[in-house]
């Protein structure tokens, strides 16, 4: 028996479409970096005394890190990570929203606001703001230990043992990207960013089905 | 000639009328689902708690699998934000219609010097008199811990000099799935119609 016309021109749109998803998936013409989880809530001050929450970075990109003020050494990855993101930056036009550092002390006992008042950051960036922000440890525990997932614990001779991490955090509030690591690679982390700015910037109208669609397929870059 | 067209037409046209219905069942059921939030990729499920619900008791999030969860945080004497939400809430469960059965909302004060569970349930039984919504509290220390892990912030405001406050705070609404994962996150103002297709979409997927 013959197979009527229409029957295969129905088959023929079935194999397009099913195609046409298994080349979305495959190729991926659309990178996203997933939608990990909501960063924390807070409430937390700057070494001026100013109220900074975690609402005032709706609708910015905030590079969250964890350290403390007499970190020394320690810490000296996360600043050079800091710097080299910041002069990246620096040479490119300026793009909105901006990205901000925002660095949660761990060190609540020392770093009170009257200390990050009087600290001076290893460098001053050219592109990027920077706050340090401090509170009560009950709270920071919350924020930094809980919420961000950060790992650190005193030391009998005074310094804190503490597991380096980086966190992107969006506009709405949400993690869309976890670096565990003392030194970050920064190529990579600007190529990462910039699929977020593309993705705030293209994921409007019809357009963004195919960005929800690269979410739905887990479309992330390697 | 009548007969002509027919013999000569009737096959195409009922060909290309399966054909395009084909594409259209084909494309309803593999393109993803518009939601009216941001869709989450949790990869664990949702921060677990227990705090105070109706009748003093103890109500854990985990026990509520097997349902979809609307998480809203506030305070009965919110003024605006949270009687708007929750009158959209009370929306969603009656567009749901039978679903609302497998759904439940969860108010979770953030001012749990004044929102007592008998305060919260007179409130709550004003907005939706049947019953639907469930008002949780607890102790600050605790209130704290869930809404950093749930991204809220909260902040008392005084207004006036004789202890009066408001309290500022996030008000987005957060969908955790029946498998008790966070799903999506509604900013203020998401009608509860929208969220109704949501969770709809969720529960037969």
């Amino acid at each position: 028996m013959k197979t009527r016309w229409y029957w295969k021109t129905a088959a023929i749109v079935a194999a397009v479409v099913v195609v046409a998803i298994l080349w979305f998936v495959i190729a991926r013409p659309v990178l996203v970096l997933p939608r990990i989880s909501l960063a924390p809530g807070y409430s937390l001050v700057d070494g001026s005394g100013q109220t900074v929450t975690s609402e005032d970075g709706r609708g910015k990109l905030t590079l969250y890190t964890f350290a403390y003020s007499r970190c020394g050494q320690d810490c000296d990855a996360i600043y050079r990570t800091l710097e080299a993101i910041d002069s990246r930056l620096a040479e490119q036009p300026p793009r909105a929203p901006a990205l901000r550092f925002i660095t949660i002390t761990i060190d609540p006992a020392n770093d009170t606001q009257q200390q990050l008042a009087g600290y001076s950051p290893p460098f001053t960036p050219r592109a990027v703001e920077w706050k340090w922000l401090t509170g009560p440890e009950k709270i920071l525990k919350n924020v930094s230990g809980g919420a961000f997932g950060v790992l650190y614990q005193p030391r009998e001779n005074g310094t804190i043992f503490f597991a380096p991490r980086y966190v992107l955090v969006d506009g709405e509030g949400i993690v869309r990207a976890i670096y565990d690591t003392p030194e970050l690679d920064t190529g990579r982390f600007v190529e990462q960013l910039d699929l977020v700015y593309e993705e705030i910037a293209q994921a409007q109208g019809s357009a963004r089905l195919a960005y929800e669609a690269a979410h739905f397929f887990a479309c992330y870059p390697h | 000639m009548i007969n002509i067209i027919r013999s000569r037409w009737t096959l195409p046209v009922l060909g290309l009328v399966i054909g395009l219905v084909a594409v259209i069942v084909l494309w309803n059921a593999v393109r993803p689902h518009t939601f009216a939030g941001t869709v989450m990729q949790s990869p664990q499920p949702a921060y677990d708690f227990t705090l105070t619900g109706p009748g003093s008791q103890p109500v854990r999030l985990s026990d509520l699998r097997g349902s979809v969860v609307l998480l809203f945080f506030g305070y009965t004497a919110c003024p605006d934000v949270c009687p708007t939400t929750l009158y959209e809430m009370r929306d969603m469960l009656d567009a749901l219609g039978r679903r609302a059965e497998k759904t439940r909302v969860v108010f979770v004060s953030i001012d749990p010097e004044k929102d007592t569970p008998q305060r919260m349930q007179a409130y709550l039984a004003n907005i939706d008199p049947a019953g639907r919504l469930t008002g949780l509290t607890g102790e600050i220390d605790t209130l704290n811990e869930i809404a950093a892990q749930y991204g809220i912030f909260f902040q008392k405001r005084p207004y006036n000099d004789s202890g009066g406050y408001l309290i500022d705070h996030t008000a987005t609404v957060l969908l955790v799935d029946e498998d008790g994962y966070l799903r999506v996150v509604y900013p203020y103002g998401t009608p509860g119609a929208a969220i109704a297709g949501d969770v709809a979409y969720i529960m037969t997927h």
